[in-house]
């Protein structure tokens, strides 16, 4: 195809559909099927503790005699809302903030500003996330406010990076000539530009965001038990791992389809020149 | 040097498909090209009308870029090249064929001195030791007249001027003395006196050095002021072919008419293409049937459309073209 | 940009660019990168600052656990160094960075430098092996992926690796423990020995589970670098000029892709430091990250703010070394050189 384009291979543009389905039906089949199983979430019977996987315990038992398979169903919708929300919230608000900054006239301010962003960006992730628990508390909240905190400004250095592209743009200054204010502008060009630029960094933040989770929950500081979490179950797992590996490996496994689910999608939606 | 093989390379009917969807599109259907030894030949055509894939045909680097023979041949110093395998191409590379790029900053090696630069191409043809590689080099920029030719030979790419880059790729293409070199759009991106003097570099060197030459431009004034013979590519095919001087004031074909008339028209300066004529020329895929230019064709009538691309046919003694008409049209 | 000839067709004379004396203006980059650093590492410090005070709830209840004696309280707050306005608190706290005293521990008062000093190379060494074995890999197989990208066998390793990138650190690593520890018996399934080369046997099994996130992404990243090298012209020049074999992979495809790869590392490098907690808690290896974990657990706020400080000191430092790195080998990075 290059030959048909002189060259130029055009980026295919990036889109939420493949995000939705992608999440939606495994919450879906998630809160579906925790539902309809005959085994509630914490309904334990000791006597059944460490079943191997069968027909009537498709996960097997954990150590006091939950079925995991429901459990693992049920944690599914979690582990993904709450990634969800933890990338959403600051998708927004970052991509929006960005846009605003990057459209701005004054070099001065915008160079002052994106130094100050690029600075809070460059703030790793999981270590931050565990110095805000480490001071509130482990907690889903604590979780999902630190993630919030420090990844805004990685979506607002995108989308102002992109936003400033735009500024100079034939149609932008059209526009301008033409006598349209700038919010108006900006709600109609710059800030959905923004967002599909930032869009593709999202999907990966997914994946990321959902292991941020798990591994902390795996540590014990994210999610309160006994609320289902595919990363504190391994957690509980690991204790029996000679004994019993399936306590680990399917909720682990599970977590690991998700991702390879999200990643597949995002990776289609996106760079077709990307080699992995 | 050893006998020189005439015509260095013919090219007979080829076509060239890139895979498409689920099957595949021709990019070029009809070209045909013939390069003597010792001439100089200007190989004219707008975006999309193929050049660039019949110089990688023409080069062996189809692969590279998807593409392959589909039809017709390729004929190197009376070689089919059908039958070329990889080490026959490498054979060729260098000692034969030549190649040099559209000037721009990516046209050499950001990552290497200039020095680097000529000693690879120097040892890729030659088994040379240090010392000899490094005269090489020094010679080859002599030869394309760079100044100071030492300072030159430690800088990198992106410390030199458009100009000056660009010489140093075709020091590394003649240091090799191939027979023949495919200037692909050499000096399009460049100042217009920076242009003049590299051309003039060019023709000099392929008298000196007995290389035949192929430029491959979208520029008449070039191919008018340094080629001596021509062939016109339009949607894939050639139309016309013959000596440059002929072709420029009598052409034997409408689309060769409209581009010489126009150029005249506007007094000779550069133009962009698509702005003298109606329409544009269609891509690789939407070509219509029977003679492709038909749909811009100012003395098109039905029997254009009919049948498939005209091939090139004799005219003049040394002329060929692809308009059936070209009798009733311009006369005999 | 371009500088016309403009004379005599015969001979080229242009002059050519001189550049600045190269000393000076690359001391001026140095210190201009020096100085983004330094002002990540101040952004890093406030936030850090801001965190412990700012955050709901009392901090030195915390500590203090379920206490509520209120001399003990203010004690405790007098030790965490919360007394006083914000601004005052702010300075005392610069002032003992900038004499790069990190404090006293809550609990045992030892001194946080020294904890650091203790638990810090036992994690460089795992993030030196983790690296070492990870490049080693990663970098050849991207510019294996990168040249031949559409034959038959690549494809599958490409979605193999793409795969693999959905595997959390530590569940390939509960996994290598299963496998490689308790069923095969090959290797120890914790614990460590200080001494070289004794811990190196402790640090395989961590290493290759962090190399099962860390090689898809290098490689990926060398691979697409490389795919889009080859598409240059200077790739088409060499090659039409018959460079060939080793020459052609590490000069003209490897060496002009490098740069986004080596930026890549060094941010990937302090990613691993964040990393490692989880890894060291899994492998049971005595490092930074496990320090930071029981500090945590034990709500010991100044080892965890010394050692959020002292790793994401680190992680600047590295992103820093880094550019360094892309200057030194590819010259479009010098941009004092134009």
């Amino acid at each position: 195809m290059a030959a048909l384009n002189n060259g130029r291979r055009r980026r295919p543009r990036v889109t939420t559909h493949g995000a939705f389905l992608a999440l939606a039906i495994p919450i879906i089949v998630g809160l579906v099927g925790s539902r309809l199983s005959p085994y509630g979430l914490n309904d334990t019977s000791v006597g059944e503790a460490f079943s191997k996987p069968s027909f009537s315990h498709p996960f097997g038992t954990d150590q006091i005699g939950r079925d995991v398979f429901t459990r693992v169903l049920a944690a599914i919708p979690i582990n993904l809302t709450v990634a969800l929300v933890a990338v959403t919230i600051p998708f927004v608000v970052g991509t929006v903030i960005g846009a605003i900054i990057g459209v701005t006239p004054s070099r001065w301010v915008r160079s002052t500003v994106e130094t100050v962003l690029e600075s809070v960006a460059a703030l790793p992730l999981t270590l931050f996330a565990l110095a805000v628990v480490a001071i509130v508390g482990p907690g889903l909240t604590g979780l999902i406010g630190a993630v919030i905190v420090t990844n805004w400004a990685r979506y607002a250095r995108i989308s102002s990076a992109a936003a400033t592209k735009l500024r100079t743009i034939e149609y932008v200054e059209a526009a301008r000539l033409l006598g349209y204010s700038w919010p108006r502008i900006l709600v109609r060009h710059v800030v959905p530009n923004s967002f599909r630029e930032a869009l593709a960094y999202a999907y990966n933040d997914l994946v990321v965001v959902m292991l941020l989770v798990a591994s902390l929950s795996f540590l014990g500081l994210g999610v309160v038990p006994p609320t289902p979490e595919l990363g504190a179950m391994i957690r509980d797992g690991r204790l029996f791992l000679g004994k019993a590996p399936w306590l680990t490996l399917l909720p682990g496994g599970t977590i690991v389809v998700l991702s390879v689910l999200i990643t597949r999608v995002s990776i289609k939606q996106s760079d077709p020149n990307r080699v992995v | 040097m050893s006998d020189v093989v005439d015509p260095v390379v013919v090219v007979r009917n080829l076509t060239v498909s890139v895979p498409h969807d689920s099957g595949s599109i021709a990019v070029l259907d009809g070209a045909e090209l013939t390069v003597n030894s010792g001439s100089r030949l200007g190989l004219v055509g707008e975006s999309g009308s193929g050049k660039s894939m019949l110089c990688r045909a023409i080069l062996g680097t189809l692969h590279r870029h998807d593409a392959r023979v589909s039809g017709g041949t390729i004929h190197i110093q009376g070689r089919d090249a059908s039958f070329f395998n990889d080490s026959d191409w490498h054979r060729l590379r260098g000692t034969v064929l030549g190649y040099v790029s559209q000037a721009s900053l990516a046209g050499l090696n950001p990552t290497l001195t200039v020095r680097r630069h000529l000693v690879h191409a120097a040892r890729a043809v030659m088994a040379l030791d240090t010392r000899s590689a490094e005269r090489c080099a020094l010679e080859a920029i002599e030869m394309v007249e760079l100044p100071r030719a030492n300072r030159i030979l430690d800088e990198y790419p992106s410390q030199l001027s458009g100009g000056m880059r660009q010489r140093v790729v075709i020091a590394s293409a003649l240091l090799q003395r191939p027979k023949l070199l495919v200037a692909d759009e050499p000096t399009t991106a460049l100042d217009v006196t920076v242009q003049k003097s590299i051309m003039d570099l060019l023709v000099r060197l392929t008298t000196s050095l007995g290389m035949s030459l192929v430029l491959v431009t979208h520029d008449l004034a070039l191919v008018e002021e340094y080629t001596n013979e021509v062939v016109v590519l339009y949607a894939g095919a050639t139309v016309e072919a013959g000596r440059t001087g002929d072709v420029l004031n009598d052409p034997r074909h409408p689309y060769t008419q409209a581009l010489q008339s126009s150029r005249l028209r506007l007094g000779d300066k550069k133009l962009t293409s698509g702005m003298w004529l109606p329409g544009a020329p269609p891509q690789p895929g939407e070509w219509p049937q029977g003679c492709r230019f038909t749909p811009r064709c100012p003395h098109a009538q039905d029997v254009c459309s009919s049948g498939g691309q005209p091939r090139l046919e004799a005219v003049l003694s040394v002329r060929r073209t692809a308009c059936i008409r070209s009798e009733e049209v311009f006369g005999t | 940009m371009d500088t016309t000839d403009g004379l005599p067709a015969d001979t080229c004379t242009e002059p050519l660019p001189t550049p600045p004396k190269s000393g000076s203006a690359a001391a001026r980059w140095l210190l201009g990168r020096l100085g983004r650093s330094i002002l990540v590492i101040f952004s890093l410090v406030t936030v850090v600052f801001l965190l412990l005070r700012l955050a709901p709830g009392d901090p030195a209840i915390r500590a203090l656990g379920s206490e509520t004696n209120p001399e003990a309280l203010a004690a405790m707050r007098e030790r965490m160094g919360l007394n006083g306005p914000l601004l005052d608190q702010y300075k005392a706290f610069i002032a003992d960075l900038l004499r790069f005293d990190l404090g006293k521990s809550l609990l045992s008062s030892q001194s946080i430098n020294a904890i650091v000093a203790f638990y810090l190379p036992t994690t460089l060494w795992l993030l030196a092996v983790t690296f070492g074995f990870s490049l080693t890999v990663a970098i050849p197989l991207g510019l294996l992926l990168g040249t031949w990208r559409n034959r038959r066998g690549v494809r599958a390793l490409r979605y193999l690796l793409a795969s693999s990138l959905g595997v959390p650190a530590f569940f390939s690593g509960l996994v290598l423990i299963l496998v490689f520890g308790l069923q095969l018996e090959w290797l120890p399934v914790g614990g460590y020995e200080r001494d070289f080369p004794s811990n190196l046997k402790y640090l395989v099994l961590p290493a290759l589970a962090s190399a099962g996130v860390l090689v898809p992404i290098i490689s990926s990243v060398v691979a697409t670098a490389v795919s889009e090298t080859i598409r240059s012209e200077f790739v088409e020049n060499a090659l039409t000029r018959n460079v060939r074999g080793n020459r052609l992979y590490l000069n003209y495809y490897l060496r002009p892709s490098l740069a986004p790869v080596i930026a890549l590392i060094g941010y990937m490098i302090g990613q691993s430091f964040a990393a490692a907690v989880v890894t060291e808690i899994v492998f049971d290896v005595p490092g930074i990250g496990s320090a930071l974990f029981s500090a945590i657990l034990s709500r010991d706020y100044p080892i965890v703010q010394g050692v959020v400080l002292v790793v994401g000191a680190g992680i600047v430092l590295s992103n820093f070394v880094a550019d360094l790195a892309n200057a030194a080998l590819d010259p479009r990075f010098r941009q004092w050189q134009r």
